[in-house]
């Protein structure tokens, strides 16, 4: 009997293209729509799991984009701390569809505003970025020349991009009653005050997350033509949900519907894919729990079995021929201990403390 | 009856041993004494009974013919003072060269900060990237190590700023230096030195004691006249090189902070 499932290859069953497979690689789960290649400049941005990406392309050599590099003598952890180098731009996190959107229209226009200047203590932040300045900044003016010159930053970087890397991470935000504008966090939690008539709750559903995929695909293109873009949904839940739901359904439901959207949108567009790391770390049948103790926080062999894969899927160079870059010395030792000038500042202290001519 | 002090540096203290051979008298409420240890050596050093005793064979050395002798009986003195020990504002200049903030003058001119080669930072990021930076130096250490067995006020004269003269030299520390000097943007870099080394300071208790202002050039460089220019062989006549030393101040300059610390020291010995 002929029927159309005898003509399918071995992943599209469970039995050979999960239970019975080499779950260390998981040989037809991404099988790329274009090439992916190591010659390619990539940008990303998402949610935190966004993170991980960025830091194994980089650890594989890839050239990943900074819109802005942190000086040199800043030290790594500073340096995320002050939101360098954990996404190619320093937009900090990007939760939603929404805000993604938002952020390629201001990169486009420019946009800055005293409304989005948020205070926090004696000092005022940025409202779509509230973390990158820890202890905020000085003036209101202060940070929209700082937001300025993000934006300018951001927009020379997505020029060079050839791919861009978007991680989809949570349906629910908060928006301006008035505008419209999606805010990275609820106002009041990390600055800024909240107010029940100017600040609503807004969980997207699917079509809305489809639309906006839609508008950043096309914010994307007017700034390289040929940029493709690559989806992920974040598989780390939510923290806490507004929605008058339990949490583990919120999450559920969240993540169903970006999962939807990016699927979808994926399948309507060739120069767009999905790379189901959040398959890989939610589903049963991959060889977990890959969760830390807290259930949330996605473990670093996780996140490495995921890039594995990745790099395995598309012909990047294996995991295990990339060794991390080593960490810049600690030039402090070295400039105590030693210098061009040893013979000078050697001669100088014996002559000083030489004994006078008798 | 004068105060005894203990003076510990680097080859940066020569300037004040020197000062204080040519004229003791003039620091008559002082009875000083400077113990010299290049490189690490002052925190090649413990504290055992309340003696401060050198703990390697090189820093025995250093103590042995630098003033230290065999150790230091820390409850002889009032007061302590670190003298260079890697304090100098040169460690900032990559900093400079990176990045740049709000309000300096190289900022001015600027038209569009999005195409310039420094990036954009904050100031509190500017700032709090020089104080980790600078919170690795030898003073740091060897003032925790000095307050753990103290109670006696510590204070830091830093390393002089490189001499003006260093416009002659290529060596790429004093070329940055010159960068920030004629950016226009020397005072506000030694504010941030100055503001580095005292928030550093707070965790040992240490006062700094900044360079006098009358020693200072376009903000960021020390005056030809406090420097030391070209060099004349060693007594022990141990060591040749022509090399023109643009790093150190001389007993001039010595002489300065030496005032300096006479000022301190009677002030804060009195009241306590």
């Amino acid at each position: 009997m002929s029927h159309p499932y005898t003509k399918l290859p071995f992943h599209a069953f469970w039995r050979s293209g999960v239970a019975k497979a080499d779950i260390t690689r998981f040989k037809g789960l991404f099988r790329p729509k274009f090439p992916i290649t190591d010659e390619m400049s990539f940008a990303t941005a998402g949610s935190c799991f966004a993170q991980h990406i960025g830091r194994f392309l980089r650890m594989a050599g890839c050239d990943v984009l900074e819109a802005e590099q942190p000086p040199e003598l800043m030290s790594k952890p500073l340096a995320h701390q002050f939101g360098y180098s954990l996404f190619s731009g320093r937009y900090g996190n990007i939760y939603t569809t929404r805000q993604m959107r938002q952020l390629l229209e201001d990169v486009a226009t420019g946009f800055t505003d005293k409304r989005y200047v948020w205070s926090k203590g004696k000092q005022f932040v940025d409202a779509f970025r509230p973390t990158v300045e820890p202890e905020g900044l000085k003036s209101e003016d202060g940070v929209l020349l700082h937001r300025a010159y993000h934006l300018k930053r951001t927009s020379q970087m997505l020029k060079q991009a050839d791919l861009f890397v978007f991680t989809l991470g949570l349906t629910e935000t908060w928006v301006d009653a008035e505008t419209g504008r999606a805010f990275p966090s609820c106002p009041g939690v990390a600055a800024g005050t909240f107010d029940a008539d100017q600040h609503l709750f807004y969980n997207m559903p699917t079509a809305d997350i489809l639309a906006d995929l839609g508008d950043i695909r096309r914010a994307l293109k007017r700034f390289n033509p040929d940029m493709k873009l690559l989806l992920t949904v974040s598989p780390v839940p939510l923290t806490a949900t507004a929605a008058d739901d339990h949490v583990l359904s919120a999450t559920t439901w969240s993540k169903s519907a970006l999962r939807a959207a990016a699927g979808e949108f994926a399948r309507e567009h060739d120069d767009v894919d999905y790379f189901p790391s959040f398959e890989l770390v939610t589903s049963h049948a991959t060889g977990g729990p890959w969760f830390d103790a807290n259930l949330r926080g996605v473990r670093e062999d996780a996140v490495e079995r995921v890039m594995s894969i990745f790099f395995d899927s598309t012909g990047l160079a294996p995991m295990d021929e990339h060794t991390a870059p080593p960490e810049p010395t600690d030039s402090a030792a070295e400039e105590d201990a030693g210098s061009d000038t040893d013979l000078i500042c050697d001669d100088l202290l014996l002559d000083a403390f030489a004994e006078p001519d008798t | 009856m004068s105060i005894p002090i203990c003076l510990f540096g680097n080859s940066h203290i020569a300037a004040l041993r020197t000062a204080h051979l040519e004229a003791p008298e003039r620091w008559s409420e002082l009875a000083p004494q400077m113990v010299g240890a290049h490189k690490t050596k002052l925190v090649q050093t413990e504290v055992i009974d309340g003696v401060l005793r050198p703990r390697t064979e090189d820093a025995k050395v250093a103590f042995a013919k630098l003033g230290g002798g065999a150790g230091i009986e820390l409850d002889r003195f009032e007061a302590f003072v670190i003298v260079g020990c890697n304090s100098a504002s040169s460690n900032l200049v990559r900093l400079h060269r990176d990045a740049r903030f709000l309000g300096m003058a190289s900022l001015k001119e600027v038209e569009d900060l999005a195409k310039m080669e420094p990036a954009l930072l904050s100031r509190s990021a500017f700032e709090t990237i020089a104080v980790e930076h600078m919170g690795r130096r030898l003073w740091t250490r060897f003032a925790v190590l000095l307050r753990e067995h103290t109670d006696k006020p510590i204070y830091l004269c830093p390393q002089p700023h490189v001499s003006q003269d260093a416009v002659h030299s290529d060596d790429p520390n004093h070329v940055l230096l010159q960068n920030i000097a004629v950016s226009g943007d020397g005072r506000i870099m030694n504010n941030i030195h100055r503001l580095t080394l005292t928030e550093l300071a707070k965790d040992a208790n240490v006062t700094v004691l900044s360079q006098p202002k009358s020693t200072i050039s376009r903000g960021i460089m020390t005056k030809r006249e406090m420097s030391r220019g070209s060099i004349r062989l060693a007594a022990t006549g141990r060591f040749e090189h022509d090399r023109t030393d643009y790093d150190h101040a001389n007993a001039t300059y010595g002489g300065l902070v030496l005032d300096q610390i006479q000022e301190a020291v009677l002030a804060d010995v009195k009241q306590g």
